[in-house]
């Protein structure tokens, strides 16, 4: 990946809010065709480092590079560059007008043919299920319809950097599936760079192919345990994930057959000496490849064919007796696993 | 003593019809410059007022709330003093007397402009202030130049852009210490309403003053309407 060209890339980023907060990155690349979900709790700087690789903010220190060109703070080349990104906000603002107004704004700034407006405008509406809104004022619509809306108005530009900032954040389970939907749609066909930052682990994990965290400020990379790709399949009554060196497990998913990864979250899985006669649906044997603390409870890495890692309590460790190598069994319930 | 003084007016009231109704010349002479010179005040007042008034709303720099505190303060600038100033610097005396200027309409359409401006400007910062920000930003994220960036703003906020202009003309339109000090209020050249009330009514021709009062009424409620349907039309 490091030979590729980035498409966008910060260095020695820092922007301080009044406050005294501060978002900092030392070096961020984003690459043509990746996308990426970033994740962080409320108030860790998400929105900010959003709107600096939109441009919309200027970090007070700090490289920009766009497809490997150092861009100016102001002039024509700055806005050049805007204009092959796009963002989705939460809350996003609609200008007075109607929806179909809205949408086809950028395109009126780019001065593009009226007749090619309407057309790309229709176009992104119906993908996203939303051509009867086009005459109505953005005043009257709902959560998802404005979510849609913003979407749409980003989508028409067909950026090459498409940044999404929560943007399901007040949308219907419907609306969401719509939204993510489209935004793959358009990142398939587009290639384009995205990066979609969300609270929701689940959401980044769904959407994302890499996810990264920003914790007060700081990007950190997200260590993605237990995450595996595979396959979904469904046999006689039951769903299975194949995984790993013909590694399956059975999984409750509502989702269809087809390529997808699993989820096992640490905390969800039970080690033991030897197989367990329980009501966990997976028991795998494996041997114990690595032991670190994790604060209070330890962390033991089993190889089952692949790496996984349970964390268990200090006590049940001392009780079970693990050593490097110790044979043990792996398991978890079908409840437990989630597949993205 | 009060039926007296009801008749009295009623009376004025009839003979101002009756002024209207024939479109007493004089009448029309006072309030075409009236107009005339209000218009124009207004005009350059906007021209200047509301690129003024989105500068400071959109722009940081040191000093903008000294800046935007002169701004507030001259809205409140009594007629009077603009006048005196006015007449300080375009009497023949003044710095600018050699442009003889003083009792013509062009000497109170300066005054009036003065006037007008602060408020044009300060109100379309206002205005301007409570839709910049985010439409500044949406406008930005969609790829607008600086320059296209400020239109819409201006667009957003031209309800209450148009607001500050009418509110403009409605702190010179009425005034009377610019008109009278700059204009002299010369018959059927600078003789505006409000100079014109004030004299045909010290003299004792009631009548015709209260018509001019009514007739002030009107245009200021037909700007009003103006307004109203302007807004409507854009909505």
């Amino acid at each position: 990946m490091k030979n590729r060209e980035t498409m966008l890339s910060l260095t020695g980023l820092e922007y301080r809010y009044p406050g005294g907060f501060a978002l900092r990155a030392e070096a961020f690349d984003l690459y043509p065709g990746e996308i990426r979900a970033l994740t962080g709790p409320n108030g860790s700087g998400k929105s900010t480092l959003m709107s600096v690789l939109g441009l919309l903010v200027l970090p007070d220190t700090g490289e920009y590079r766009f497809r490997g060109r150092p861009l100016p703070r102001s002039g024509p080349a700055l806005t050049a560059a805007r204009r092959r990104v796009a963002m989705v906000e939460q809350n996003p603002y609609f200008f007075r007008g109607t929806v179909g107004d809205n949408i086809a704004a950028g395109l009126k700034l780019r001065r593009r043919p009226e007749r090619e407006i309407g057309e790309l405008v229709e176009r992104a509406a119906a993908e996203l299920g939303i051509s009867s809104l086009l005459d109505r004022k953005p005043v009257g619509l709902s959560g998802g319809e404005r979510q849609k809306a913003a979407l749409a108005r980003g989508l028409v530009l067909e950026p090459e950097v498409l940044l999404l900032d929560e943007p399901t954040a007040n949308a219907d389970r419907q609306a969401v599936e719509m939204i993510e939907r489209a935004v793959k749609s358009f990142h398939r066909r587009r290639a384009a760079a995205v990066i979609w930052a969300t609270h929701n682990l689940r959401q980044a994990f769904r959407v994302g192919e890499t996810v990264m965290g920003l914790v007060d400020g700081r990007i950190v990379p997200t260590t993605i345990e237990n995450f595996f790709p595979g396959r979904v399949e469904i046999g006689a009554g039951e769903t299975v994930f194949r995984f790993g060196p013909n590694l399956s497990a059975v999984v409750s998913t509502g989702a269809g057959e087809g390529p997808g990864r699993l989820l096992i979250p640490p905390g969800e899985i039970v080690i033991s000496r030897g197989p367990l006669e329980s009501s966990l649906r997976n028991t795998f044997p494996g041997r114990v490849s690595g032991i670190g603390e994790r604060g209070a409870s330890i962390e033991v890495e089993v190889d089952i064919g692949v790496a996984v890692t349970a964390v268990i309590t200090a006590v049940s460790y001392r009780k079970l007796g693990l050593h490097l190598g110790s044979p043990v069994s792996v398991s978890f319930k079908a409840f437990a696993a989630a597949v993205y | 003593m009060g039926e007296r003084v009801l008749r009295f007016i009623f009376q004025g009231l009839v003979d101002a019809g009756r002024l209207i109704v024939q479109l007493n010349p004089e009448l029309i002479r006072i309030v075409g410059v009236s107009l005339k010179v209000s218009l124009t005040a207004l005009f350059f007042a906007a021209l200047a007022g509301v690129p003024l008034g989105l500068g400071l709303a959109v722009s940081r720099f040191p000093g903008k709330r000294a800046a935007v505190t002169v701004l507030n303060t001259l809205m409140g600038l009594p007629t009077v003093v603009v006048g005196l100033l006015g007449y300080s610097f375009l009497s023949r005396r003044g710095l600018l007397g050699d442009w003889r200027l003083l009792y013509t309409p062009y000497a109170m359409m300066i005054g009036q402009f003065v006037l007008a401006l602060p408020i044009v400007a300060a109100l379309t910062l206002s205005a301007v202030a409570g839709v910049s920000r985010r439409a500044g930003r949406t406008a930005l994220a969609l790829g607008a130049s600086p320059g296209q960036k400020n239109r819409l703003i201006l667009g957003e906020a031209r309800f209450a852009i148009l607001a500050a202009v009418i509110a403009g003309f409605g702190r010179i339109f009425a005034e009377i210490g610019v008109s009278t000090m700059l204009g002299g209020n010369i018959q059927g050249y600078t003789r505006n309403i409000p100079t014109a009330i004030a004299y045909e009514t010290g003299k004792g021709d009631f009548s015709l003053g209260l018509a001019l009062g009514v007739v002030l009424l009107a245009i200021a409620l037909g700007v009003n309407l103006l307004l109203q349907a302007v807004q409507g039309k854009m909505e």
